[in-house]
């Protein structure tokens, strides 16, 4: 598939956006993968056409006419947007997510929305009221979560780019799954504002792509400052430009590895990560081994805060003002209980009444506030790495794709498939899947890299290395 | 049995701004209900707060105004629950750093003396907007215009003893936020909203009694008025020996019925799970900061009021009454620079210019210029112009825009003062007038004022009065 | 520390969530796993160590006084289950 950069390139040179725009169009209208939930056709035509004549009168546009699907917790303004839950039914946005209106105003054209699991609660795609999403390689295997219908769209060739959020790896965990590019940005890369919260201190939206290269210039494209989110960083913004030559930024790069990582591995999801590491010698890295001691708490400290946070945010789902009213509720506490209870799936209940427990008066020192403590312990372990190192190369996933239904039963087996994923969401740390190869079923494997806070831009030269050592 | 009421109030004011504490929607009372929703008013998905810079410089002029200790750090929290005129299903408030802890009200008491209420804290916090329910109909409806407004929350210490010195602390309170710019203080628009705290305890007790809250007050004679009745009860409850039926609770005062009634639903003690809003960083307001707003505030009313008492001699009551406000205050003290006397400033500017202005709708500074107001006065003190005539004639002088002398010159009413023609008319006077003379040598001094009337008939009412008399006792030979 | 049924009911009510009986049985169980697997954190000594408040290290995060965009009455009841032409409507709350 043509990457984001070259069709932007042909699009700025007079090729047509609408015709890109149709090709897309048609590839998500015909997804057998349930990755789309909704296509944007009248939206995207008048995109396509609006970026077309803008290219006629002169500009050129880094995304022109290129395609974007947008998961389903990211608003745009006219369109229904529903965070794949059924409390959300009916919805429809007034206004559209900052990072989309940028991509959008480069040129980039929503084409539809992606699948996700409800709320972006989840690590396979399975608890979204559209329906589980399917493995692009396998049916029967999820594709990872919670924006899994991101990473099969790019995975499947529906769009060059996807947007997904990321709180504790639901954008790395299924782009490692399906072998694309899924990035998390520094926590305050990029406005949160337009995203559909589920933890606000950990929340980042980012980008799918087929390569590095396209996912940093989507980052360059949407990151910086937004007026509309108090969270979002005055930093300037690094350039997507990469060195000519991949290997370059590894050459004398300190590579730090946590040896603890390799435990609790499947066997091929090892080989490659030993692999990666060989192969980084010999182009000029030094491995440097780095601890983070406090990082086998990251779970545990994930699922108080990210519950504590999600169950505020999502008390604005009541019946009230939008979204899901329950038939015939006679008064006040009716429409609250009956419609909420209705709206929310299992998983989504679940968490609500752990992160309701983890504020609730009495608790609140020994959990929430507890968990806040051990998360600045995490942070320190990471500056202590990153003394040592410019990034940190570790897996994503212990696991290549598993089959659907195969950790519904647990919550608890789920919750630790994000064990690699999460403290990098603790600490606000940048870090991005980088697809390496595959298992002996050809299920792909995809290789981490965590770099200090605000070393995004680093991050990606670093990554389009390894991206090539993989090749 | 004696028995001490304790008392504590919670008052919310809504900060004069512009937008909203979090987002851009306008602030304005009065409007079509909805009229004044953003996307996060509505509390729709995706939304976040931004602190509002201008309700964070009120808020710290308001802790100033209150002699509070403005903390350099503080945070918002989230409060929660669930009801339809709260749209995000949480305020934002804050609970255990707020940015201003202790302050105090001084109020006037009637014997004369002064008491300190001291403040808990004050916190910022944002409203919530309007529940209205359909008197006919089976609905409620949200009307979200107010959700969002900025709010500080002031709490008293439960140092208030009776309806009277909470009637005084509302007054006081109203005065200092109103006079530094930070709130209209119109429990009507529900710029100032008030909660009572009333519990009761036998005098010499030191525990205090069972405590019942007090809601739905909506001017300052209902805060009086509940809080008496509140009293009145409790303490014939605890007579009759049935306090423990006095308990922890939350009642709303009926206006019309003036009695309270249990709020029927209202949860025991909500926990509410704070936790600190993880979408707004913390606030640090630097000594420096503090100094700078400090600097820009004027001086406090209770201050000015106490020095009008001290250097202008006023007594308290009419220091209290031209200290109301900041403009009235400066209008005072603008005919006193102008060089009117300071009482006279006073009298003036209450009897006159105040009554002009509350009847014209108009502000004082343009109903009263301060220049014709203070030469009418400087006429009104050299005796140029009897004071009655003065009084009669203010209005039409101020509106006319003429200068006070050219005014009254034009009308014959400046008063003839000249000596030489003083002791014209009163030598005539006398000199027609050999019985009243007889009886005024005879004791009755009364009889003075019938030489001063005719003089004044006599001067085709020119002459003052004042000298008319000080020159007939000297003619009679009289000490005046 | 075990989850009760009765720690269930009440937070399903803080929560404002209708679960049935099987489901705050279902509930007790799911949640006593969980609360036992976070449980851990009391192990980390965390004396004197500040909680985090934002990673970014952000403060005084502000915006001018201004009025910004406003939604027309229309698109403020566009999503609402029940209203009429310039409200949202609940069932009729008894009092207060």
């Amino acid at each position: 598939m043509t990457t984001a950069r070259a069709l932007a390139a042909q699009v700025n040179a007079g090729a047509s956006a609408a015709a890109a725009v149709e090709q897309s169009l048609a590839r998500a209208q015909g997804d057998t993968l349930n990755a789309i939930i909704r296509v944007h056709a009248d939206h995207a035509r008048a995109q396509a056409a609006s970026v077309d004549a803008r290219v006629r009168a002169g500009e050129r546009l880094p995304l022109a006419g290129v395609p974007l699907v947008i998961k389903d917790n990211l608003l745009l303004a006219g369109a229904e947007s529903s965070a794949c839950s059924r409390i959300l039914a009916g919805f429809r946005s007034p206004y559209t997510a900052t990072a989309v209106a940028r991509l959008e105003s480069a040129g980039a054209v929503v084409v539809a929305t992606a699948n996700m699991d409800e709320f972006a609660m989840g690590s396979s795609n399975e608890t979204s009221c559209h329906g589980p999403v399917k493995h692009p390689k396998d049916p029967t295997r999820i594709p990872g979560g919670s924006s899994g219908g991101s990473a099969a769209a790019v995975a499947a060739g529906i769009a060059p780019l996807a947007l997904g959020t990321d709180t504790g790896g639901s954008i790395r965990q299924p782009a490692s799954l399906c072998g694309v590019v899924g990035m998390k940005p520094s926590y305050g890369r990029v406005s949160r504002y337009g995203a559909i919260a589920f933890g606000s201190s950990l929340d980042q939206i980012g980008p799918f792509a087929a390569d590095v290269a396209d996912a940093a210039l989507a980052l360059a494209v949407m990151a910086g400052h937004d007026g509309n989110d108090s969270t979002s960083a005055q930093r300037p913004v690094d350039s997507a430009e990469l060195p000519a030559d991949p290997l370059a930024a590894l050459r004398g790069a300190r590579i730090g590895y946590v040896a603890a990582h390799e435990a609790g591995l499947a066997e091929d999801v090892r080989a490659r990560l030993e692999l990666a590491k060989r192969r980084l010698v010999e182009a000029g890295a030094t491995l440097v081994p780095v601890t983070l001691p406090h990082e086998r708490y990251a779970v545990a400290v994930y699922y108080v805060i990210a519950t504590g946070e999600a169950a505020s945010n999502l008390a604005r789902f009541d019946g009230v003002r939008y979204g899901h009213r329950a038939e015939g509720a006679k008064d006040l506490g009716e429409v609250y209980a009956r419609s909420r209870v209705e709206g929310f799936g299992p998983e989504v209940q679940r968490r609500i009444m752990l992160g309701t427990y983890v504020l609730s008066t009495g608790y609140y020192d020994a959990y929430y506030k507890k968990a806040q403590q051990v998360r600045r312990r995490i942070c320190d372990d990471f500056a202590g790495a990153f003394a040592a190192c410019d990034a940190i190369l570790g897996p994503v996933s212990p696991t290549t794709a598993f089959k659907a239904g195969e950790k519904l039963s647990d919550p608890l087996q789920m919750y630790l498939s994000d064990i690699f994923t999460i403290a990098a969401n603790l600490a606000g740390v940048p870090a991005v899947s980088v697809p390496f190869g595959a298992d002996r079923n050809g299920l792909p494997i995809g290789l981490q890299l965590q770099a200090p806070l605000w070393a995004d831009g680093r991050m990606f030269a670093l990554a389009a290395g390894i991206e090539a050592l993989g090749r | 049995m004696e028995y001490e009421a304790v008392i504590g109030l919670e008052v919310h004011c809504q900060l004069s701004t512009v937008s909203k504490m979090f987002c851009g929607a306008t602030t304005v009372f009065g409007q079509e209900p909805n009229s004044q929703v953003d996307t996060l008013t509505l509390g729709l998905p995706g939304t976040l707060p931004v602190i509002n810079a201008r309700a964070v410089e009120l808020a710290v002029r308001a802790a100033l105004a209150l002699g509070g200790d403005v903390r350099e750090h503080s945070k918002f929290d989230r409060k929660h629950y669930f009801y339809p005129d709260l749209p995000k299903g949480y305020q934002i408030s804050q609970y255990d750093q707020p940015y201003c802890v202790g302050g105090a009200v001084t109020i006037d008491l009637a014997d004369g003396g002064q008491k300190v209420i001291k403040l808990t804290r004050i916190h910022m916090e944002e409203d919530a907007g309007k529940l209205i329910h359909q008197e006919h109909g089976a609905w409620s409806e949200v009307d979200l215009n107010r959700a969002g407004t900025p709010l500080v929350e002031i709490v008293s210490e439960p140092e208030i003893r009776s309806a009277a010195e909470a009637y005084a602390y509302l007054m006081e309170l109203k005065r200092a936020l109103k006079w530094v710019g930070v709130s209209d203080c119109e429990m009507q628009e529900g710029s100032l909203r008030c909660d009572a705290n009333v519990s009761i305890r036998p005098l010499g007790q030191a525990q205090f009694g069972t405590r019942v809250e007090i809601k739905n007050l909506n001017s300052f004679r209902a805060v009086e008025a509940a809080i008496n009745h509140e009293i009145a009860a409790q303490s014939a409850l605890h007579r009759a020996g049935r306090y423990a039926e006095v308990v922890q609770v939350t009642k709303l005062w009926d206006p019309d019925a003036r009695t309270t009634r249990m709020m029927r639903g209202k949860e025991m003690a909500a926990d509410y799970r704070y936790f600190p809003d993880p979408d707004l960083p913390p606030l640090v307001i630097t000594a420096a900061e503090r100094e700078r707003i400090r600097a820009a505030m004027p001086e406090l009313p209770r201050a000015r009021q106490e020095r009008f008492q001290r250097e202008f001699g006023f007594e308290r009551a009419m220091a209290a009454e031209l200290t109301a406000e900041a403009g009235i205050a400066d209008y005072v003290e603008a005919l006193v620079a102008a060089g009117a006397k300071p009482k006279l400033a006073g009298n003036w500017t209450r009897e006159e210019a105040l009554r002009l202005a509350n009847e014209s709708g108009r502000p004082l500074a343009e109903v009263a210029p301060v220049a014709a107001m203070a030469g009418l006065i400087a006429l009104v003190d050299a005796g140029k112009v009897a004071r009655v005539v003065a009084k009669a004639e203010c209005a039409e002088l101020l509106a006319s825009g003429q200068a006070p002398e050219a005014f009254f010159t034009a009308k014959g009413m400046i008063q003839v003062q000249d000596a030489g023609q003083l002791q014209a008319w009163v030598a005539q006077v006398i000199a027609g007038e050999a019985k009243t003379v007889a009886d005024i040598r005879a004791g009755k001094t009364a009889a003075v004022g019938r030489l001063v009337g005719a003089t004044m008939k006599l001067s085709g009412g020119k002459a003052d009065p004042a000298a008319v008399k000080a020159e007939v006792l000297r003619q009679l030979g009289i000490a005046g | 520390m075990a989850i009760t049924e009765k720690d269930v009911r009440h937070l399903a009510k803080l929560a404002s969530l209708g679960l049935d009986d099987a489901g705050v049985a279902r509930m007790a169980r799911e949640l006593e796993a969980i609360v036992g697997y976070v449980n851990q954190l009391s192990e980390v000594d965390t004396t004197g160590v500040e909680p985090v408040a934002n990673v970014s290290g952000l403060a005084n995060v502000t915006r001018p006084d201004a009025a910004g965009p406003m939604l027309a009455i229309d698109a403020v009841l566009a999503n609402a289950p029940a209203r009429n032409q310039n409200a949202i409507l609940v069932p009729k709350v008894v009092e207060r």
